[in-house]
């Protein structure tokens, strides 16, 4: 294969030789340091000769016809192939030279630019927010690469965002991708070696007590009230001494929620009158071109943006298109039935109870409805089971 | 001229070399019976797509078969390609 390559850059001549003495002319072509290959044996119908058909390197096939005459043989070039042929048979044709170099030069210019700006590990974070600082930093399409100072954008950026653990930016030919991992901020949770009370997180009334460490200060079936002390990490030993240590237990206690939902019978509803206006602009190689020309309509219009990057085999190129749809919104007064109401006054609490009510174990839940002239309102009352245990430390400092 | 190729078989024997190493005797490689190569040939004799007679020196070699090319002829090499049928030893 790669004989062949060189074969092919440096040129070669298929040449026939017809006559009677084909071995010796071989013969002398191999004693005078020529190199031939595909040697073919033919026998010639129309000459009724043996002919033998072979390729030598171009360089190489002046050296052949002294040989051939001194055998009694006829040389024939039979095709001229190669790299050099190809230049030759195109040499006057200036502009495809020059369109060539041109295509290189480009390749090369491009190619030291920045195009292609990927954000990845981002969880909270959305990419458009990252992506909006590294480019107030520098980082963006179109931007040369030996501008780009990934270190210092690394520091900005994580001084930009608090909850950013690392930031990396790698140059890849003309890709920069910014690797981030979000941090995530740890429970406060009192060291093992400091010493804590336990206290009520929330009013209820306490079920059960499980306790690890400390002196237990109330019982079970006792109400307790917010910031109650339920165990201490003041400890009276048998002798008469104290010893201060680090309370831990678990107070499992029934609480009590009231969830309210008024729905008012009048209310306005926001909706699309399917008045909408498109906007697109094409961003390539960081310029940004307008295709439509209306601008920002007046009224009550909403902003749906996208961008629709160009993907050749999953590789992003530098040529996306920017779409902001204006749409039209109006409101219009709407009366709702008592029915519909309650069905929104039931869907807003079931909202609020997947957001607010996870760890708690509901144990029953009661609902009282009041409908006045105006409104629907509907109370809940949810009965549940929970820890309400809360480590808080000692202030040693005013305990001596 | 006999004693000196005595001397190099026995030396070539003695310390365990392959033939050709002093000798300087002609080397064939055969690929099943699809590819010859032949190292340390002097001339072709003949040459036709049925059959290859090369002089080797100290002997003429033939190798008969179908649709015989010479892939590659160098100075003191050659490799036959094609359907090889037989080979021949002649002195």
């Amino acid at each position: 294969m790669f004989l062949r390559i060189i074969r092919f850059f440096l040129g070669y001549v298929s040449f026939t030789a017809c006559g009677n003495s084909i071995e010796r002319f071989f013969n002398l072509v191999a004693r005078s340091d020529v190199t031939i290959w595909n040697i073919k044996s033919v026998f010639s119908p129309e000459t009724h000769q043996r002919c033998a058909i072979a390729d030598v390197s171009a360089s190489e096939y002046k050296f052949l016809r002294p040989l051939a005459k001194k055998s009694g043989l006829k040389l024939k070039v039979k095709k001229k192939s190669g790299f050099i042929f190809f230049l030759k048979k195109y040499k006057k044709r200036i502009g495809l030279f020059l369109g060539v170099f041109v295509f290189f030069i480009t390749i090369h210019m491009l190619s030291l630019y920045v195009w292609v700006v990927r954000v990845q590990g981002n969880v909270n974070l959305t990419e458009s927010e990252i992506q909006t600082v590294i480019s107030d930093l520098g980082l963006k399409p179109g931007i040369l690469k030996k501008y780009i100072d990934t270190s210092e954008i690394e520091h900005a950026t994580m001084i930009h965002f608090n909850n950013l653990s690392w930031v990396s930016v790698n140059i890849e030919g003309c890709f920069a991708t910014v690797l981030v991992n979000e941090s995530f901020e740890p429970p406060e949770i009192v060291p093992k070696d400091k010493p804590c009370n336990i206290k009520a997180r929330c009013p209820g009334q306490i079920l059960r007590m499980e306790v690890y460490g400390g002196q237990q200060e109330v019982k079970n079936g006792d109400a307790v009230v917010e910031g109650q002390l339920l165990v201490s990490g003041i400890v009276d030993d048998q002798i008469g001494g104290t010893s201060i240590i680090h309370a831990n237990a678990k107070a499992i206690a029934a609480t009590t929620y009231e969830v309210k939902n008024n729905i008012s019978f009048y209310t306005t509803e926001n909706f699309e009158t399917g008045k909408n206006f498109l906007n697109r602009r094409l961003h390539i190689l960081g310029l940004d071109i307008p295709i439509t020309f209306q601008s920002k309509p007046q009224g009550n219009y909403e902003v749906n943006t996208s961008t629709d990057i160009l993907n050749v085999y999953g590789i992003p190129l530098p040529i996306s298109i920017y779409k902001e749809i204006w749409s039209e919104h109006d409101e219009i007064e709407k009366t709702l039935s008592i029915k519909e109401a309650k069905v929104l006054a039931e869907k807003n609490f079931e909202e609020n109870k997947q957001k607010n009510f996870q760890n708690k174990k509901i144990i029953r839940e009661h609902r009282e409805e009041k409908v006045s002239n105006e409104s629907y309102l509907l109370s809940v009352t949810v009965y549940c089971e929970e820890d309400i245990a809360v480590e808080e430390p000692i202030d040693l400092s005013i305990t001596n | 001229m006999k004693k000196k190729h005595k001397a190099t078989n026995f030396i070539e024997k003695a310390i365990g070399l392959p033939a050709d190493m002093i000798s300087g005797c002609s080397h064939f490689e055969i690929n099943g019976n699809k590819e010859a190569v032949i190292e340390g040939c002097r001339s072709i004799l003949q040459y036709d797509e049925n059959v290859v007679r090369i002089n080797m020196g100290k002997m003429i070699t033939s190798f008969e078969g179908r649709d015989l090319q010479i892939k590659c002829l160098k100075p003191d090499s050659l490799v036959i390609e094609g359907f090889i049928t037989e080979i021949r030893f002649d002195n």
